[in-house]
């Protein structure tokens, strides 16, 4: 995962490259190209957006918003292992809100975790996204490594 | 604060994906496979506060306008598939969590198992 800014505008962005590992089959690639073009419809401020994914020598690699926040883990880590409820329930509830509009979709995310909820500070407090929506299943499955 | 999550709009989210061959029948379905009790509860409205009184004075008005704005809310609705990452969320970042009798208390916020097979809805929340 990078941090990047987008040429044309100078818009901070994430960056994944992935790499297919050795065997992954044409089928189970475009499966995955096939899934990551319906995770692209996903379009909620609780999820992360998807911006543009592409294919780079033999790397596939996906632009997603920028958190300047961090992960929920490392808050977590930074709050010395626990979260008070106070702090984590306007989190959970924006995670809530995400998986809602993800799971009306068809959607589980099957990954959740405190490293795939990501934050961006707004304000005083967090902005909270979930993060690899789908991706890390189908990543598995595809036969990719990142 | 109150928040409910019903599996009430898994079983349309499944025959959405049913119909939508773009997207993993199969997965949809191991998503939510309704049972009675579930069935009994999608039946339920799902509110979250009650309609405001007429407001007299300045507090009552602020009173009701809050209310109102809780009566709006519409709680979000979960994947049952998904209770379980929604619980082991919890928790890692809370670190305190009880099971008992199928209520999970975290900090003195309750989540209530609705429903064991199947499908789960679980009840985030706070006083009320």
């Amino acid at each position: 995962m990078y941090r990047a800014r987008r040429v044309t505008d100078d818009f901070p962005v994430a960056v994944k490259v992935m790499v297919p590992k050795v065997g992954a089959s044409d089928k189970s690639r475009h499966r995955f190209l096939k899934e990551i073009d319906v995770i692209r419809e996903l379009n909620h401020p609780n999820i992360t957006t998807l911006i543009e994914s592409g294919v780079t020598g033999k790397a596939f690699y996906f632009v997603f918003d920028y958190c300047n926040g961090g992960s929920l883990a490392d808050l977590v880590f930074r709050r010395g292992g626990k979260l008070s409820s106070k702090a984590f329930y306007p989190i959970m509830l924006q995670c809530l809100a995400g998986l809602e509009h993800a799971h009306q979709r068809g959607f589980v995310h099957r990954d959740l975790k405190p490293g795939n909820i990501l934050l961006h500070q707004q304000g005083t407090g967090w902005l909270a996204k979930v993060a690899d929506f789908g991706l890390a299943k189908q990543f598995e499955q595809a036969g990719f490594s990142g | 604060m109150l928040v409910r999550i019903y599996p009430a709009s898994l079983r349309a989210a499944a025959q959405q994906n049913v119909e939508r061959p773009d997207c993993d029948a199969g997965a949809a379905k191991r998503l939510y496979t309704p049972t009675t009790a579930e069935a009994n509860l999608e039946e339920r409205p799902v509110v979250v506060g009650k309609a405001a009184p007429p407001a007299h004075g300045k507090a009552e008005g602020v009173a009701a306008e809050k209310q109102a704005k809780n009566a709006e809310r519409v709680p979000p609705q979960v994947a049952a598939g998904e209770i379980g990452g929604i619980r082991n969320l919890i928790q890692q970042a809370v670190g305190r969590y009880r099971d008992k009798d199928g209520t999970i208390e975290v900090d003195g916020y309750k989540l209530e198992k609705l429903v064991g097979r199947g499908g789960m809805g679980v009840c985030i929340g706070q006083g009320e």
